[in-house]
C-alpha cells in the first residue's frame, strides 16, 4: 500500500485514506477540542497528505509515521495561523509525538463504558419511534432511506426523529454532564 | 433571527461549506455545532461518512492532470494577437465629458457578495437562493421566506428591495468577519407575485440609506427577485 500511495493516484490515496481515517481523526483531537475545529483540521491534513503524495518515499521509512508527522506539523501550523499556543501538555519537539498522539487521549473516554451506560439510560426515556431511530441512524449509522423503510416511514420523517432525538439528547443534562467531564 | 437561520441548518446537519465559513467567525453557532457534534458522537456517530464525503468533493478531480496539448509557437503567437485585436475592437468607449458621480455601474465589479437564503416555505430547510449581484437574477416562491446576508461581514450594506407596491430598506452592520446579516428575515409574500428590484451598496460612513449613499458617490449594483405564484 505505502509504494502505491507514493506512486500517486486518487484510488491509491482513497486505499490510504481508509485505513488511517481513524488514526488521522485520534492524532487531531489531540490539538483540537472543538468538534468544528477537528474536523477543519482532519480535513486539512488529509488535503496537504494528498498534495505530497508523490513525495513520500517508502524507501526511507513506512507511511504511518510519516502521516503522523504530517498531521502534527499541520495541526502545530493551524494552531499558529489563529495566533494560538498549543495546550501544555502538547509536546515541544517531534521525537516525543509519537507516544503523546497515540497515547489514549482525553477523548477515548468519549466511549468509555460510563458513557455507553448514559446513553441506553437516555434511550430508554425516548418514545419507541424515536429510541428505534436512535439506534438505527447513530448506532448502526443507516441511510435515512434504510431507516425509512425499516420503521415503515418516508425519509422526512427520518430526518425529523434523528433531529430531534439529537436535540433532546443534546439537552439531557446527564449526559451533557458526562461528555463534559470525558472531557475536561 | 439571522443566526436562527445558521442554526436551524446546523440541526438540521444541512451544514455545507456557507454554514462551515459561518462556524468559523461566529463563536455562538461554533458552540451549538460542537455541541450537537459532540451528542452524535456519544450516540455512536462518529461523523465518518460525512468526513469522506467532503474530503473527496475537495480532492482535485483529475490528480494526474495531462500536460497541455503542445501548439506551435507561430500559432501561439498568432492567437495572442488575434486576442489582443479582439479586446481592442470589442473595448468599451468612453465619453471624457461625462463623469458619473455614484449611481448604477452593471460593469462594475462589486466589492460584496449579497447572499439570499431562504426557505420555499415555512418548515422547509433553509438553502442558499442566490448570490447577488453575480447571478443577477434568482426565482422564489411567493410562500418564501428570506433573508440576506453580506460577505464579507465586515461590509456595511444598504439594500434596498422594491416591488410594485413596497419597498423594503435593509442594512447590515458589518459586525460579522465573515457573513453579516442585512436586515431581518422577511416573508416574499408581502410584495406579491412579480418582478423585485434588489438595489445594494455599500455605505459610506454616516449615511444610513440607499438613495444617500448613491448620492454621495456608492455604486448601486441592482439584481432581479422574480417572485412566482
Amino acid at each position: 500500500m505505502d509504494a502505491r500511495f507514493a506512486r500517486g493516484g486518487r484510488d491509491a490515496f482513497a486505499e490510504v485514506y481508509s485505513a488511517h481515517a481513524p488514526d488521522v481523526r485520534r492524532w487531531v483531537r489531540r490539538f483540537f477540542d472543538g468538534s468544528f475545529e477537528q474536523e477543519e483540521a482532519v480535513q486539512e491534513v488529509w488535503l496537504t497528505a494528498h498534495r505530497m503524495q508523490r513525495r513520500y518515499d517508502p524507501s526511507k521509512g513506512p507511511l504511518l509515521p510519516w502521516l503522523r508527522a504530517l498531521c502534527s506539523n499541520r495541526c502545530r501550523e493551524l494552531l499558529r495561523a489563529a495566533s494560538r499556543r498549543p495546550s501544555s501538555d502538547v509536546p515541544v519537539d517531534d521525537i516525543s509525538d509519537a507516544l503523546w498522539l497515540d497515547a489514549p487521549g482525553p477523548d477515548d473516554a468519549v466511549h468509555s463504558a460510563a458513557l455507553r451506560a448514559e446513553v441506553a439510560r437516555f434511550a430508554a426515556t425516548l418514545p419507541q419511534d424515536e429510541a428505534r431511530a436512535l439506534q438505527l441512524v447513530f448506532v448502526e449509522q443507516r441511510s435515512h432511506a434504510e431507516v425509512a423503510r425499516e420503521l415503515g416511514i418516508d425519509e422526512r420523517r427520518s430526518k425529523y426523529l434523528k433531529q430531534k432525538v439529537l436535540l433532546a439528547a443534546s439537552r439531557d443534562e446527564k449526559l451533557v454532564a458526562l461528555m463534559r467531564e470525558a472531557r475536561s | 433571527m439571522s443566526l436562527a437561520l445558521f442554526r436551524e441548518r446546523i440541526e438540521a446537519g444541512d451544514v455545507d461549506e456557507t454554514v462551515r465559513a459561518h462556524l468559523r467567525g461566529c463563536h455562538e453557532c461554533r458552540a451549538h455545532y460542537d455541541l450537537l457534534a459532540r451528542t452524535a458522537r456519544a450516540l455512536g456517530d462518529d461523523g465518518a461518512a460525512r468526513e469522506r464525503e467532503r474530503l473527496f468533493a475537495a480532492l482535485p478531480k483529475d490528480a494526474e492532470r495531462k500536460p497541455p496539448p503542445r501548439i506551435g509557437w507561430l500559432a501561439a503567437v498568432a492567437a495572442l494577437l488575434l486576442a489582443v485585436a479582439t479586446a481592442l475592437a470589442l473595448r468599451p468607449r468612453e465619453n471624457p465629458d461625462v463623469m458619473l458621480r455614484g449611481g448604477e455601474d452593471p460593469g462594475a465589479e462589486a466589492p460584496f457578495s449579497l447572499r439570499v437564503y431562504g426557505k420555499d416555505a415555512p418548515g422547509q430547510p433553509v438553502r442558499l437562493i442566490a448570490d447577488f449581484p453575480g447571478s443577477k437574477e434568482a426565482s422564489v416562491g411567493v410562500r418564501s421566506e428570506l433573508q440576506y446576508f453580506v460577505k464579507p461581514g465586515t461590509t456595511r450594506l444598504l439594500v434596498e428591495s422594491r416591488g410594485a407596491n413596497r419597498t423594503l430598506p435593509a442594512s447590515s452592520d458589518g459586525s460579522a468577519v465573515d457573513l453579516s446579516p442585512v436586515g431581518k428575515a422577511f416573508s416574499v409574500g408581502a410584495f406579491g407575485p412579480g418582478n423585485v428590484e434588489v438595489c445594494a451598496a455599500v455605505a459610506p460612513p454616516g449615511i444610513t440609506t440607499l438613495a444617500d449613499a448613491v448620492k454621495a458617490g456608492a455604486v448601486r449594483h441592482c439584481s432581479t427577485l422574480v417572485v412566482t405564484p
